[in-house]
C-alpha cells in the first residue's frame, strides 16, 4: 500500500457543493446528483463534488469553517452562510414550496392544531425552516405552546420525521412539499396510509450560494446553467427528478425576509440558535 | 548391486504384493492428499477473499453515507468498528481522490493512495503472498465516491492451510500404514498356501524325498499343490530307478562339478579303485589316473572345459589303492550351463581288464606264433603294412629277411618233430635277442622265419650294408652250437633279403622277393645271404611256370629223343647223342638249356633220366636188330642228381637187361661238375658200369675244373671237347691251342676225342689236322627225330 501526501491527478479543480440534509444522503445523491453531472458536463474545466452531510448540525459545520465551495442552504441557514463570507447566486425552487407540511395516518381525524397538545411531533432538526421552525410557527399561531403543549422531537431528517409518523412515534410529523414528494414516490404503500393535515404559509425557497473566493466566472457560469434549466428537456428532466419547480435568479437581499421572520419566531417562540 | 536390491526388495510374491500395493497406495494417497489440499487452499481462498469482500462490502454500504457526508470522525468510527476483526491488516477509506478519510491506522487519514484502480469496475481482488486485499468502490446512488481498502493478512490462512496438508500427510501415512499391515496381513493369507509348497520345495532340495504337500481346496494353489505332489512323485519315481542304476555293481559312475569337485560316487567306483567315497572325495582325479594316460585324459578334459567338445571316451587305466593298475572304458559327459560352462561333469568307468585280457589273448592267438611266441604271418601282414607306411613317410629304407632254416627237415625227420620244435623255440630266442629294438621277428611258417627291419638308411646303398650287417649277426648266433635235450646241434640258415622303400612294392610282392632271394641263397649252398634282383625274380618266375608244366610233362609225353650225328674223320656214322627236346603245347620246342637245370633242381631230373635211359635202350635194341645200325652206339647225358641216385647201377643193369642191348653200344656222358663231389662215388660207379662194356664220355671238357689226377682214375673212353672252343676255332688262337692241348691231352691218356659245334669245313679241317677222331655238329647234321635220323643213314 503506498501514500502519498498529495493526489495522484490533480489536473482538475473540484470544488465541493454541500446540500443541506433535506434528504438522507441516499435520497440526496439520487436527487441532487444529476444536476452535478449537468454542471460537470456543461463546465468541463471543473469537476463539482456533490456532498452530504449527516445532520443540518454537521452541515452548518462545514460552511461556518468555509470548507464547501457551493452550498445548497436552506433559507435560515442561506443567512448563516452569509455571515461566513458566501453569497447567493440563485433559488432553489419556487418561493411558494417553501412552507410547513404536517403529516398524519391517515386514521388520524384531529380537527384543529389544538389537539395536538400532549402529543409528540417530529422535526428533522430545530434549525430546519420549512420543517420546524415555519410548522412550530404555525403551532403558535394556532395557540399551541410548543416549548411546553407538546414534545417536539428532532429526528434528524426529513423522512425520519415522516417515518416516525407512519411508524406511530409521533401523531404528527412536520416536513415540506420536496421531501413529501419524494416519498410518496419512492414508498407509495407507506405515503398511502399518510396525508398532509396542515400546511404552513410559503415563506421563500432554499439558495445556492457560493463561497466569497469562488471564481466569478465559473460562478455566472453556474447560475446562467441554474436559471436556464427548464429551458432545455435535460434540463427539465432533472428539475422534475428534484422536485423542485425551477431555479431563479436571487440575492443575499432577497433573504432578508427569512431574517426578520426569524428574529419573529425567536421573539414569539424559542431561539434557533444555539438551543 | 541394483540385482542383489531387487532381489532384497522383491524377492518373494509376498514382498511384491505388499510392495505394489504400498506403492498403489501412497500414489493413491498421495494424490488424494495433494487434490485435498489443492481443493482446501482454494476453499479456503476463496471464503477468505468472500470475508474480505463482505467485510469490504459491508463497510462500503456502511460508510457511503459518511464519505458522502466528508464526515471523517464517523467514517473513523466505522473503520475502528472492524478493526477488531481477526488477521486485518487495514481497513481503509478512501475519496475518490485518493485521499484516505479514515483508516485503521489513524496516522494514515489525510494522506494519499497512489495506485487505484482506474476504469469501471467496482471491486478488484489482489492476492500477495502475505496478504488479500480487496478494493471496493463505495457507491451511492448507483454513483462510485470513493474506495475501500480491505487487507486480510494470510497468515493465519496459511497456517490453516499448513493445518490441513499436515493433516492430510498424516490420514495418508496412517491410511499407508494401514494398507502396509492389511497388505501384509492379506498377502500372507493369499500365499500361505504358496509358502507350504515352498516349504516342501525347500525341504526336496535339502533332500527329503518322502514330503508332499497335500493340500485339500479347489483353487490355484490347490492345483498347483497337486501338480506338484504328482511332480514329486514322478521324480521319486525317476530318482529311484537312476539311484537304482546308480547303485547297479555293472559300472562306476562319479558325478563331479568344476566348482564343487566330487558330487557323487557309486559304490562299483569306490570298490573298483578299493577306497572308500570320503576317501575318494578327499583325492583327485590325477591321484587316480595312470601317469601315462594323464595327459590323454588332460586334454580331452580341457576341450570339454573349453566347450569344443561335450564329451569324450577313452581308454583309460587307474591306480587302485593297493597299486592295481586297472585298464578301463573311461565315457565322459558334461551338462552345460546357460552361458555354455560346465555344470556337471559325468563320468562312466567301466573296468574292462578282463576284456583286455581276453583280447591280448585272442591277440595272441590270431598273431603269434603259439610255439615260438613270435608274431605269426597274420601280424606280419599288419607291421609289414605299418613298416611301408613308415618308411612312405619317414623315406628310410626298411628290409625283409627270409630265413630258411638248412637242413632242418632232416632234423625233423631224422629226431622227431618234438626236437625240432626246441630247435626252432631256440631260434627264435636267438632271432629276437639280436634284433634291434622297432624289428619284427616272426615265424613265417615250418622253418621260415622273417625278420622286418625299420628305419634303415634312406640311401639304398647304405641300407644294404646295415641290412647285410645285421644277417651277418644272425648268421653268427643262428650258427652257434644248439643243445637240445642233452644233445649238441648246428644249424645255419639261408637268408634272401629285399630292400623296400615307401609303398613302391606291396607287402606281398616283398614277401615273394624276399622268398625268391632266399631261395637264391639256398641255392647258392648253405649258409648265405642273397639279395634280391629284379631281373632274377623274372627269371624265377618263368622258372616257377617252367617247373609247374615239367611235373606234367612226362605224364603227357612232352619229351621226345632227337638225334644228333656223331661222325668219324672219314665221315662214317658212328653212333647218335640222344638230346632230349620238351615240345611244350604252349611254348613249342623248348631247349633243354632252359628245362634242365629246372629239371634238376626240382629233382624231376631223375623221372627224366629214368625216361631218357629207357627211350635210349630202347632205340638201341632196334638199331641193333637192324645191320645196317647195328654197330651204331647211343649217347646219352646223365646229371649228376641221376647219377648219385643209390639205384643208378641197378637201373642201367635191369634196362640194358630187359632190352637185351649191347652194352658196348651204350655211352653215358657226364659232366665235369659231377666228377667234383663224391669223386669216389662216382669213380666206384663208373667203375661198375665200365666194367660191363658201358662207355663214359667227359661231356663240355675243358669249361670246368677237371683235375687230371681224376682224369686218370676215371675209367672214361672219351673226352667230348666243348663246342664253345670249336666255335672259335679259325678266329681264337686260345681256343685252338687248347683244342689242341686237350686232343694232345686225350691221346696221351689214352683216351678217344670227339668234338662237338663242328658247323664249319674249317674247324672240321683243323681239328683233324690236331688229330681229333670224332665229330659233331650242323656241318653233319643238327639233332633230328629218330625217323630223320635214320633216313639220313646210307643204306
Amino acid at each position: 500500500m503506498q501514500y502519498s501526501t498529495s493526489p495522484s491527478n490533480n489536473t482538475m479543480v473540484t470544488y465541493r457543493f454541500a446540500i443541506h440534509p433535506l434528504h438522507n444522503p441516499q435520497k440526496l445523491f439520487e436527487t441532487y446528483q444529476p444536476l452535478v453531472d449537468y454542471l460537470n458536463k456543461k463546465i468541463p474545466t471543473i469537476y463539482i463534488e456533490l456532498e452530504a452531510s449527516r445532520d443540518y448540525p454537521a452541515f452548518e459545520k462545514k460552511f461556518r469553517a468555509r470548507e464547501p465551495d457551493l452550498l445548497l442552504p436552506n433559507p435560515w441557514q442561506t443567512l448563516q452562510a452569509m455571515d461566513n463570507g458566501y453569497h447567493v447566486i440563485a433559488m432553489a425552487g419556487n418561493a411558494d414550496d417553501f412552507k410547513g407540511i404536517f403529516i398524519a395516518r391517515k386514521d388520524n381525524d384531529m380537527k384543529s392544531p389544538i389537539e395536538l397538545k400532549g402529543k409528540r411531533v417530529s422535526y428533522p432538526a430545530p434549525t430546519a425552516l420549512a420543517a420546524a421552525i415555519m410548522p412550530q410557527y404555525f403551532l403558535h399561531s394556532h395557540g399551541i405552546d410548543i416549548n411546553n403543549d407538546i414534545d417536539n422531537i428532532y429526528v434528524g431528517s426529513q423522512e425520519s420525521s415522516i417515518m416516525n409518523v407512519y411508524l406511530g412515534n409521533v401523531i404528527v410529523g412536520a416536513t415540506w412539499p420536496p421531501p413529501w414528494r419524494a416519498f410518496k414516490k419512492d414508498n407509495p404503500e407507506q405515503a398511502k396510509q399518510l396525508k398532509v393535515i396542515w400546511q404552513t404559509p410559503a415563506l421563500i425557497n432554499n439558495s445556492i450560494m457560493v463561497r466569497d473566493d469562488f471564481p466569478k466566472l465559473v460562478s455566472k457560469k453556474i447560475q446562467h446553467l441554474l436559471v436556464s434549466l427548464a429551458d432545455s428537456a435535460e434540463g427539465k428532466a432533472i428539475i422534475t427528478n428534484m422536485e423542485t419547480a425551477l431555479f431563479s435568479f436571487a440575492k443575499n437581499e432577497d433573504y432578508d425576509v427569512v431574517r426578520a421572520y426569524i428574529e419573529n419566531f425567536e421573539e414569539k417562540v424559542r431561539p434557533v440558535e444555539n438551543n | 548391486m541394483i540385482k542383489k536390491l531387487q532381489q532384497l526388495v522383491l524377492g518373494t510374491l509376498r514382498r511384491q504384493i505388499i510392495i505394489g500395493m504400498t506403492i498403489v497406495v501412497t500414489l493413491t494417497m498421495g494424490l488424494f492428499v495433494w487434490d485435498t489440499t489443492q481443493r482446501q487452499q482454494a476453499i479456503k481462498i476463496e471464503q477468505y477473499k468472500e470475508q474480505v469482500v463482505a467485510l469490504a462490502d459491508s463497510l462500503a454500504t456502511s460508510s457511503a453515507v459518511w464519505v458522502a457526508s466528508r464526515d471523517f470522525s464517523g467514517l473513523q468510527e466505522i473503520v475502528n468498528g472492524v478493526s477488531h476483526y481477526p488477521n486485518l491488516k487495514h481497513a481503509i477509506v478512501i475519496g475518490l481522490q485518493g485521499q484516505i478519510q479514515a483508516h485503521s491506522d489513524q496516522s494514515k487519514v489525510g494522506l494519499y493512495i497512489t495506485e487505484l484502480p482506474q476504469g469501471s469496475d467496482t471491486q478488484y481482488v489482489q492476492l500477495s503472498t502475505n496478504s488479500i486485499n480487496v478494493t471496493k468502490a463505495i457507491i451511492l446512488a448507483e454513483r462510485k465516491i470513493g474506495w475501500i481498502i480491505i487487507g486480510l493478512d494470510k497468515k493465519f490462512y496459511l497456517e490453516e492451510i499448513t493445518q490441513i496438508k499436515i493433516k492430510s500427510v498424516f490420514y495418508a501415512l496412517t491410511a499407508i500404514l494401514f494398507s502396509v499391515i492389511i497388505t501384509t496381513l492379506a498377502s500372507r493369507y493369499l500365499t500361505r498356501r504358496l509358502y507350504i509348497i515352498q516349504k516342501v520345495a525347500d525341504e526336496v532340495q535339502t533332500g527329503t524325498t518322502h514330503l508332499r504337500v497335500n493340500m485339500q481346496g479347489t483353487d490355484e494353489a490347490a492345483l498347483l499343490a497337486k501338480q506338484f505332489d504328482s511332480m514329486l512323485d514322478s521324480l521319486a519315481l525317476r530318482e529311484a530307478q537312476l539311484a537304482s542304476f546308480y547303485s547297479l555293481d555293472l559300472v562306476g559312475l562319479t558325478v563331479t562339478s568344476p566348482d564343487k569337485g566330487w558330487i557323487s560316487i557309486n559304490a562299483c567306483l569306490c570298490s573298483m579303485l578299493e577306497y572308500s567315497e570320503e576317501q575318494l572325495k578327499r583325492m583327485t582325479w590325477a591321484d587316480l589316473t595312470h601317469p601315462d594316460d594323464l595327459a590323454a585324459d588332460l586334454e580331452q578334459f580341457t576341450k570339454l572345459l573349453a566347450n569344443e567338445i561335450n564329451g569324450y571316451s577313452m581308454e583309460k587305466r587307474f591306480i587302485s589303492r593297493t597299486n592295481k593298475i586297472i585298464t578301463t572304458m573311461l565315457v565322459v559327459r558334461c551338462v552345460r550351463k546357460d552361458d555354455g560352462s560346465v555344470d556337471y561333469v559325468m563320468a562312466m568307468v567301466q573296468d574292462i581288464s578282463k576284456q583286455k585280457a581276453d583280447a591280448l589273448q585272442i591277440e595272441q592267438l590270431a598273431y603269434f606264433d603259439p610255439l615260438t611266441k613270435l608274431p605269426n604271418r597274420r601280424l606280419l601282414n599288419d607291421r609289414l603294412k605299418q613298416a611301408l607306411m613308415f618308411s612312405d613317410r619317414s623315406r628310410h629304407h626298411g628290409a625283409l629277411l627270409f630265413l630258411d632254416l638248412d637242413n632242418f627237415k632232416t632234423l625233423n625227420d631224422t629226431l622227431g618233430h618234438d626236437v625240432g620244435d626246441m630247435l626252432l623255440q631256440q631260434v627264435a630266442i636267438r632271432l629276437k635277442s639280436i634284433i634291434r629294438e622297432g624289428d619284427t621277428v616272426t615265424r613265417f611258417g615250418g622253418d621260415e622265419f622273417i625278420v622286418l627291419l625299420e628305419g634303415l638308411n634312406s640311401n639304398a646303398v647304405i641300407a644294404a650294408v646295415e641290412t647285410k650287417s645285421i644277417v651277418t649277426s644272425i648268421q653268427e648266433a643262428i650258427n652257434q652250437p644248439y643243445n637240445i635235450v642233452g644233445h649238441t646241434y648246428f644249424s645255419t640258415t639261408s637268408i634272401g633279403a629285399s630292400l623296400f622303400l615307401g609303398h613302391q612294392t606291396k607287402p606281398d610282392e616283398l614277401l615273394k622277393q624276399a622268398d625268391i632271394s632266399m631261395y637264391q641263397a639256398k641255392k647258392s649252398g648253405r649258409n648265405i645271404f642273397r639279395f634280391f634282383d629284379p631281373q632274377m625274380q623274372s627269371t624265377i618266375l618263368n622258372r616257377v611256370e617252367l617247373e609247374r608244366d615239367l611235373l606234367n610233362a612226362l605224364e603227357n609225353q612232352q619229351f621226345q629223343l632227337y638225334y644228333q650225328v656223331q661222325v668219324n674223320s672219314l665221315n662214317k656214322c658212328l653212333g647218335a647223342e640222344a638230346l632230349i627236346r620238351w615240345n611244350h603245347p604252349e611254348r613249342g620246342i623248348v631247349s633243354p638249356l632252359h628245362f634242365i637245370p629246372l629239371a634238376e633242381e626240382t629233382g624231376i631230373i631223375i623221372e627224366v633220366g629214368r625216361w631218357v635211359l629207357e627211350s635210349a635202350c630202347i632205340q638201341l635194341k632196334a638199331w641193333q636188330e637192324n645191320s645196317n645200325t647195328v654197330d651204331l652206339s647211343l649217347s646219352i647225358n646223365v646229371s649228376a642228381k641221376q647219377f648219385h641216385q643209390a639205384d643208378f647201377i641197378e637201373i642201367i643193369k635191369n634196362l640194358i637187361a630187359s632190352y637185351n642191348i649191347n652194352p658196348t653200344r651204350l655211352k653215358i656222358e657226364l659232366t665235369e661238375s659231377l666228377l667234383l663231389n663224391n669223386t669216389e662215388e662216382v669213380i666206384n660207379k663208373m667203375s661198375e658200369l665200365s666194367s660191363i662194356g658201358i662207355q663214359f664220355s667227359l661231356d663240355d671238357f675243358g669249361t670246368g675244373y677237371s683235375s687230371l689226377q681224376y682224369l686218370k682214375k676215371l675209367p672214361l673212353y672219351q673226352l667230348k671237347i666243348d663246342k664253345s672252343f670249336v666255335r672259335d676255332l679259325g678266329i681264337d688262337s686260345n681256343d685252338e691251342i687248347i683244342v689242341k692241348t686237350i686232343i694232345s691231352m686225350a691221346h696221351s691218356l689214352g683216351l678217344n676225342v670227339i668234338a662237338e659245334g663242328v658247323e664249319k669245313k674249317e674247324q672240321h679241317q683243323y681239328l683233324i689236322t690236331q688229330g681229333c677222331s670224332n665229330f659233331q655238329g650242323y656241318l653233319f647234321s643238327k639233332p633230328v627225330p629218330i625217323d630223320v635220323f635214320e633216313s639220313l643213314l646210307p643204306r
